[in-house]
């Protein structure tokens, strides 16, 4: 390998046709209210945790396992504190995100 | 080939000249012969009048891309070229680069536009040399003549683009240089989106074209990407985004209508194996990148080595076996009078 | 004395019908008239209309039971319309109709898919406008093939044509989030394991019911949608299309690979209609300009009516309720 100063750079899309969404299947077809989802933001703004800058985001977290993609938010972090299920317009359940998400990796570890 | 009504509005008028041709840097410094070669298609087996000035000088494309010179010097070194052409008497201009082709359309435009602004060019001009000019009535770029008479050079042609061993349609992907139409898209056969300058060569020259999802990306030629060290990593990823979208689909060739992107495909490739220790093709050979002008007079039983097809990163036997194209691999090497011109070094992984 | 008719109506689509029936009943001596061989307009040829399910063409026929009263001109072009003191006369095919008031009804004209060229509408056979989607439902027709694969992927992109100021279009087409969303749904009943994904810029879901669609599509039918505009559609393997957006929620770039894409195609400005040789005036997106803030049918000129979508994107519902309103106001103006 020859080194010329430079080097090719890796791509940021992702390419959702070939996302793994069977987290998403599994979460939504036990929680199917998450598919309501309007991604409003509302639980991200009223999360303690996310305003102590963390990267905990509710919102974000709904849209990535729908889409498949890696997941940003650290679940460990969530207090579950329920602010944010208290301002969701759709009357979800937004903080069972992260405990699905703590549950399903208890599960994975045993 | 695509089959559309609404892209047949992109179909520009190509006169049959006289043309007033004007050179391209780069295609004269990385592709010797190509321009010699093209010249003599135009003249030889197309009968055309082609006249070239020895006057003339390069357009300032590339330095006015990067910012190294002022617009206005631009527009006085464009003047110079037109005036030279009104004083040979010839109204179209007949471009060999699509950076100048780009440059020229885009000039023009702004003087359309601003007539202030030819008329600063105008007086510029005459402080610096006394000379006058008038507009060209076409500008034309030298791949648009190559399309026009597809035809009647394949009827001339002495092989077709087909496998000679399978008898099947080779498989042709083509890339065509941004400046053609993308500026303007009204100045290209079939626009901006669809252009047919070079997918339309394939089914005349014997070829299946291919289309692919990366077709209308940057071949990694954009000026300011390459001419930095320290940018030249975006230039190498754009070629290899479009790499990596045609591989699956196993191109035989690639034909290019710009000079630049002609030498930063085919280089490239072989930049990329070094770093990455991957080729695009299945026998590491690499996937060639040729000319228009370059795949017309190969076909039309042109001399490999005359046309200068030794100068490429990938080489072309490879092709050439596949049409079944005999070659003088020992006259590979050689220089127009004979002498030998020296043999470059061997690449690591990309085979040659 | 020369036969002097009510009203003449230009547009034989859903508006025209409706004001014409409703005036037929009443007595009125109506003429409508219709540029295509048939009449019920664009509504005629969509498969279902939401939200209350008939077909186009049933609901056409709904508009149809009085219109033996009134005489129907297909293959119509008119010629002229001029005003000669309290009447107008209307050139129809070269024969001329005296008439005490005249209705605008022309309705719209569908965006052309082909000059959005980097969607690549006309180049690949599986870039369909929403229009062609109701068309294959109509005729009993699958619109995409999917034999290659068990799981297929479509993708319906919103605002085509619509909000788009390169295309000399900067109004919101209004129907298409909602047809859009009924579109995905269709889909997916008929190709049951689909994935659909709306590619949209903002949902507009405005009307009672919509957003109950939009809230269905997602936890019944498990629709994506993804907020980001499509920069380009080409050609990836296996005939299959890529789509270029960016996940504009996440921020993250994202490329799609299709079986089959849906172009909600947005509705455009009519042709211009001239009175006295003037054109009628129009509103800042090329429609027709209402002239009176509280009568919404009314033009500059006296006894000229504007209704239904040519003043701008309506829904069926509310261009039939705009055309009773104007069956009323013609009503007046005759009587008196």
């Amino acid at each position: 390998m020859k080194q010329f100063g430079y080097t090719t750079l890796t791509k940021k899309s992702v390419n959702i046709y070939e996302t793994d969404t069977s987290l998403w299947k599994e979460l939504s077809a036990a929680n199917p209210e998450f598919k309501g989802c309007l991604s409003c933001g509302a639980c991200t703004a009223a999360c303690p945790i996310n305003n102590s800058g963390t990267t905990l985001n509710n919102r974000r977290t709904i849209i990535e396992l729908n889409r498949g993609m890696a997941i940003t938010s650290d679940a460990a972090n969530c207090q579950m504190c329920n602010r944010c299920s208290l301002v969701c317009p759709k009357g979800l359940n937004t903080r069972r995100i992260f405990f699905e998400l703590i549950r399903k990796r208890t599960e994975e570890k045993q | 080939m695509i089959e559309s009504s609404q892209w047949h509005k992109y179909q520009k008028e190509i006169p049959d000249g006289p043309f007033f041709f004007v050179r391209s840097c780069i295609r004269q410094t990385f592709s010797m012969g190509a321009e010699a070669m093209l010249q003599k298609i135009l003249k030889e087996y197309l009968g055309l009048k082609v006249y070239e000035d020895p006057r003339h000088t390069c357009c300032t494309g590339i330095a006015y891309h990067t910012d190294i010179v002022p617009i206005e010097t631009s527009m006085t070194v464009i003047a110079r070229q037109f005036s030279l052409m009104n004083e040979m008497g010839y109204e179209h201009l007949l471009v060999s680069c699509i950076t100048s082709f780009g440059m020229y359309n885009e000039i023009l435009a702004l003087w359309k536009e601003y007539p202030e602004k030819l008329e600063e060019a105008r007086k510029n001009l005459y402080k610096a040399t006394g000379r006058t000019f008038e507009v060209p009535k076409s500008v034309i770029h030298t791949s648009d003549i190559i399309y026009k008479y597809r035809n009647e050079l394949a009827a001339k042609m002495k092989y077709k683009l087909v496998d000679c061993n399978t008898g099947e349609p080779l498989r042709m992907a083509d890339h065509v240089g941004c400046h053609y139409a993308k500026i303007f898209p009204m100045k290209g056969v079939g626009g901006a989106e669809f252009p047919q300058v070079l997918s339309g060569l394939a089914e005349p020259w014997g070829a299946r074209w291919i289309d692919y999802t990366e077709r209308r990306h940057c071949c990694g030629f954009g000026f300011r990407h390459y001419l930095l060290q320290e940018n030249r990593g975006y230039s190498i990823t754009h070629s290899k985004i479009k790499f990596e979208s045609l591989a699956p689909h196993n191109p035989d060739l690639i034909v290019t209508n710009c000079p630049g992107c002609n030498m930063f495909l085919d280089r490239w490739q072989y930049t990329i194996a070094e770093m990455e220790g991957r080729t695009y093709d299945k026998f590491g050979h690499g996937i060639p990148v040729v000319s228009y002008e370059e795949l017309a007079a190969l076909l039309l039983g042109e001399n490999p080595w005359d046309i200068g097809l030794q100068m490429h990163q990938v080489q072309l036997e490879t092709l050439m076996d596949k049409i079944g194209i005999p070659y003088d691999e020992s006259k590979k090497y050689l220089g127009k009078d004979g002498e030998y011109i020296g043999k470059p070094d061997t690449p690591e992984i990309l085979l040659v | 004395m020369k036969e002097l008719n009510d009203a003449v109506i230009i547009g034989g689509g859903i508006a025209g019908l409706q004001c014409a029936n409703i005036l037929a009943r009443r007595g009125r001596k109506v003429v409508v008239v219709e540029r295509a061989d048939t009449i019920g307009g664009h509504v005629a040829q969509w498969h279902t209309c939401y939200p209350f399910g008939l077909t186009g063409k049933e609901l056409v026929d709904k508009l149809t039971t009085h219109l033996e009263l009134a005489e129907i001109i297909t293959n119509a072009e008119v010629d002229n319309i001029e005003r000669e003191r309290d009447k107008y006369a209307v050139t129809v095919n070269g024969k001329r109709h005296d008439t005490r008031t005249v209705l605008i009804a022309t309705g719209y004209n569908l965006f052309d898919a082909h000059i959005k060229e980097e969607l690549g509408y006309g180049v690949y056979p599986r870039v369909i406008t929403s229009v062609e989607l109701e068309n294959a439902w109509n005729n009993n027709t699958m619109p995409f093939d999917t034999s290659d694969t068990d799981a297929p992927r479509f993708a319906i992109v919103h605002c085509v044509g619509s909000r788009d100021l390169k295309c000399n279009v900067t109004h919101c087409s209004k129907v298409c989030c909602m047809a859009g969303i009924k579109a995905a749904k269709e889909l997916k009943q008929h190709y049951p394991t689909c994935q659909v994904t709306n590619y949209y810029m903002d949902l507009r879901m405005f009307d009672t019911s919509y957003e109950e669609l939009y809230h269905n599509a997602q936890t019944e039918f498990n629709v994506q949608f993804v907020r980001g505009r499509i920069s380009e559609i080409s050609l990836g393997n296996k005939g299959r299309l890529k789509l270029k957006s960016e996940d504009t929620l996440l921020g993250i770039p994202i490329v799609d690979r299709v079986h089959g894409v849906v172009l909600m195609i947005g509705m455009q400005p009519p042709a211009t209609i001239k009175v006295d040789n003037e054109d009628l005036a129009k509103n800042q997106n090329g429609f027709l300009l209402q002239s009176d803030p509280i009568n919404a049918n009314l033009t500059e000129h006296p006894g000229i009516f504007i209704a239904g979508a040519c003043k701008g994107p309506k829904t069926i519902t509310e261009t039939l309720a705009d055309a009773k309103a104007v069956a009323l106001a013609i009503d007046e103006y005759v009587t008196k």
